[in-house]
This record gives structure tokens, C-alpha cells and sequence, in this order.
């Protein structure tokens, strides 16, 4: 029987990759591969590096498929946070540690650009960058320097230069504030 | 370790879909989130809120055609392209980027190196042409060692910089499982390529500035950085 794969949910795709059937891995390559450079890229700063972690994302989904649960989320949101997981075990190694550290030397913690600024926000869903608007200033910048920048929350703290519980807080409060922004504007966050 | 409370779980549950909790605190946050349907959801949601913040843009194409190759019945392995990424310290803290550049180095850095290529034949032929490598001009010959001095592989490196990896004395691997082959420069560790499960004879492209080879043990497909344990490893004679 023929199959549609671009008419397939990204569950049946990962039946049929389960079945090491190539052409669904093509076509969940197609939907979100896009997405997980554009994360690693703003991520890892590097555009080789980043390929490296589509390749690898992709590739334990093939020999790992078992590892997507779809009662725990999208297949967007799994491989999403896998390249993310990846790309700050990269940041976080040494080498990779200093070299940030050399490009950060040139900024202040207060010129740390925000998600509005870089060009990543360009390329968001208006619906998006209303809630991003909607999020206190201050949750906002501690969600995108964990987030896009890679850092720890204590990492945060220090270069907000405020306490690491207010910003674990603000983090928490953000994160919840943002569920609900998203849901306001019609994106879906079960 | 102390299994954290339901509520010292929520307070970092935000944290951890961000990845900006330390190691530690990931694990304690695992295993209670492996347990709690509440924590599951509340993480679940975070993550799905996350992904809606990342744009679409067309998938790289050519990463597209490095899967494919990987992942074809009896295709050549992709090669990651990217440059130096460090292994971890800690899997081989007897290994150093030495600074003095031995005869493979300089092989390496008179032969001014481009990306590098996979090239696959079948086995058979790959074996021959290795085997012929060893004999040419300015041919240099590594031992590959593990931990306890045992030969576990020859590799032969060519004035061009190809290298070849043969001799290969080691036990076949799980399917999800497969060696990799690193290259130590003094910029950082670069992989020279995955070998499969069950490697009889390899070739692969070197850089500039080897100073040492390193064979691992990783998932199958390969990774960018090494996650698994040293098979052995060979390291150019310091000056």
C-alpha cells in the first residue's frame, strides 16, 4: 500500500521509522529539521556544528526511535530538545567554553541581545512575538539566556547580577506566563 | 542521592526544559520526573511552549544526503563535516594534544588538507588498497593501542593525507553501536570518521596538526563529540 507521507502525523511517521521505513525519516526531516538548525545554529554560533547536531538528532531517531514518547509531547518538542541538550553539552565543554567566554568578554551582561533583537525573532509567527511581548522584562531575559545562550540558571543569576533564587523564580513564573500567552494567541502548549 | 521533593522539583522543572540545571540536578529532576504523571505534563508543557519560539527555515539539504548515506543498507558512514569538537577530559586524561608536530603531522601539514570524504569500496578492494599503501613513499604507520598496550589497530597514513585504519583486532559491536575514529590536533579533537560495528579495513581524510589518534566506542551513526569509552588510542612521539 502506497503511503502518504506528507498526509502522516509525525506518530505514524515514527511507526513507519520504527519500521526503518527511510522515507518517513525523510519526510520528519523535512518538517522539522529546518527548526533544529535554526535552534543549534543560534545555539552553537556555528553553522558546521549545527549540521553536525541535525545529523545526530536525526540519526539516533532512526536508531532510537523508541526513545520518542508521544504521550510526552510533539515530535517537534523531542527533537528540539534533544539539539538542544546536545548543543549545551557542546557550549559547556571546555573548548567550546572558552571560545564563548572570548565572545561574551565583548558585551555586557545588559547588552546580552534578547530574542526581540536577534534575527531569530525576525523569522517568528507575529502570534509568537505578541506572547513574547506579554512576559515580564525581566523573566523574559533569564528565559532567553538559558534558553538561546545556553546557560545555567546560576549562570544567569551572575550575569543579571541577581540572587540565583529570584532568577530560578523568574524562570519558573516565565516559563508558566508563557504556556498561557501561547495558548491566548492560539498556539498549542498542552 | 537524595530524591528531591515534589515541590523542590517544581521549582527547577522550568529549568530543566531550558537545560539550565547542572548535572546533578538533571538526574535528581529524571528520575523524579520518570515517576510524577504531574511533573511529566508540567515538563511536557514547557517543552511544547519552547519549540513554538523556534522559526521554521527549509531543512539543510545536505545534511539530508550524510543521513541518507548512513543509514543505506551497506552505505558508506557519514562523515561529520564539522570541525573540532573536544572529546570529554575525563574519557582519556592520559591523552594530550602534544605540541611538537611528529612525522604524521607533518605528513599532514605538508599535504594541505580540504574537507574530508569518505570513500567506499567494497571491503575486499579497500584491504588491497591499504595494504598497497603501506608500501608507497612517505607512507606513515601509527599503532592504534588500548589501555593496556595491546595492538588493536594499524593506521597508515599517505603523503596526501589519506589514511587508512586496517588490521583491525577488535570485537564486533551491537548494531546500535559502532567505533569511531578521532583525530587529536592541538585546535581540539575531530572525527575522522564512524567505522561501523564490526570494522575489517577503513580510509579516511586527515587534517593538519595530528598529534595523536583516538579510537571510541559510540552509538551507532556516530556522534559530533565522543560520549562513549576509549578503545585505544595512538599518540605522536614528542621532539
Amino acid at each position: 500500500m502506497d503511503v502518504d507521507y506528507q498526509a502522516t502525523s509525525d506518530a505514524s511517521l515514527m511507526d513507519l521509522i520504527a519500521q526503518k521505513d527511510e522515507r518517513a525519516l525523510a519526510e520528519a526531516f523535512r518538517r522539522h529539521a529546518g527548526a533544529v538548525n535554526a535552534l543549534s545554529r543560534r545555539l552553537l554560533r556555528s553553522p558546521n556544528l549545527a549540521e553536525e547536531a541535525v545529523q545526530e538528532v536525526f540519526l539516533r531517531l532512526w536508531n532510537s526511535p523508541e526513545k520518542f514518547d508521544p504521550d510526552r509531547g510533539s515530535l517537534r518538542s523531542f527533537v528540539l530538545a534533544q539539539a538542544h541538550g546536545r548543543s549545551v553539552d557542546l557550549l559547556r565543554s571546555e573548548t567550546a567554553r572558552r571560545r564563548r567566554e572570548d565572545a561574551d568578554a565583548y558585551r555586557t551582561p545588559n547588552e546580552v541581545p534578547g530574542v526581540e533583537s536577534d534575527v531569530l525573532s525576525r523569522s517568528l509567527g507575529e502570534t509568537v512575538r505578541t506572547a513574547l511581548a506579554g512576559l515580564d522584562e525581566r523573566e523574559r531575559r533569564a528565559i532567553e539566556l538559558a534558553y538561546f545562550g545556553g546557560h545555567t540558571y546560576l549562570e544567569v543569576a551572575i550575569l543579571l547580577g541577581e540572587p540565583e533564587g529570584t532568577v530560578k523564580s523568574r524562570i519558573r513564573t516565565g516559563m508558566q506566563r508563557l504556556r498561557l500567552l501561547l495558548v491566548d494567541v492560539g498556539v498549542d502548549t498542552p | 542521592m537524595i530524591p528531591l521533593s515534589h515541590e523542590m522539583a517544581g521549582d527547577l522543572l522550568a529549568a530543566l526544559a531550558l537545560d539550565a540545571v547542572d548535572a546533578a540536578e538533571r538526574t535528581a529532576l529524571e528520575d523524579h520526573v520518570s515517576m510524577c504523571r504531574r511533573c511529566r505534563a508540567e515538563l511536557s508543557g514547557y517543552l511544547e511552549a519552547l519549540s513554538a519560539l523556534v522559526p521554521d527555515e527549509p531543512a539543510p539539504p545536505a545534511v539530508w544526503e550524510r543521513i541518507e548515506a548512513a543509514i543505506a543498507p551497506g552505505g558508506a558512514p557519514a562523515r561529520p563535516t564539522a570541525p573540532v569538537v573536544p572529546l570529554r577530559p575525563t574519557r582519556r586524561p592520559g591523552l594530550r594534544a602534544v605540541a611538537v608536530a611528529a612525522c604524521l603531522a607533518a605528513v599532514a601539514a605538508a599535504a594541505g588538507f580540504g574537507a574530508g570524504r569518505w570513500w567506499s569500496p567494497d571491503a575486499a578492494t579497500l584491504e588491497a588498497v591499504a595494504d598497497a599503501a603501506r608500501a608507497e613513499t612517505g607512507a606513515t604507520a601509527a599503532t592504534l593501542q588500548s589501555a593496556d598496550g595491546t595492538r588493536v589497530a594499524t593506521v597508515v597514513l599517505l603523503a596526501d593525507g589519506t589514511g587508512y585504519v586496517m588490521d583491525l583486532a577488535l570485537p564486533a559491536l551491537p548494531p546500535d553501536r559502532t567505533y569511531q575514529l578521532w583525530e587529536v590536533t592541538q585546535g581540539g579533537v575531530i572525527s575522522a570518521g564512524v567505522l561501523g560495528n564490526a570494522p575489517r579495513v577503513s580510509s579516511f581524510q586527515a587534517v593538519a596538526n595530528v598529534t595523536g589518534l583516538v579510537l571510541t566506542e559510540e552509538v551507532a551513526g556516530g556522534v559530533p563529540q565522543s560520549e562513549g569509552v576509549v578503545v585505544a588510542s595512538w599518540e605522536a612521539p614528542s621532539l
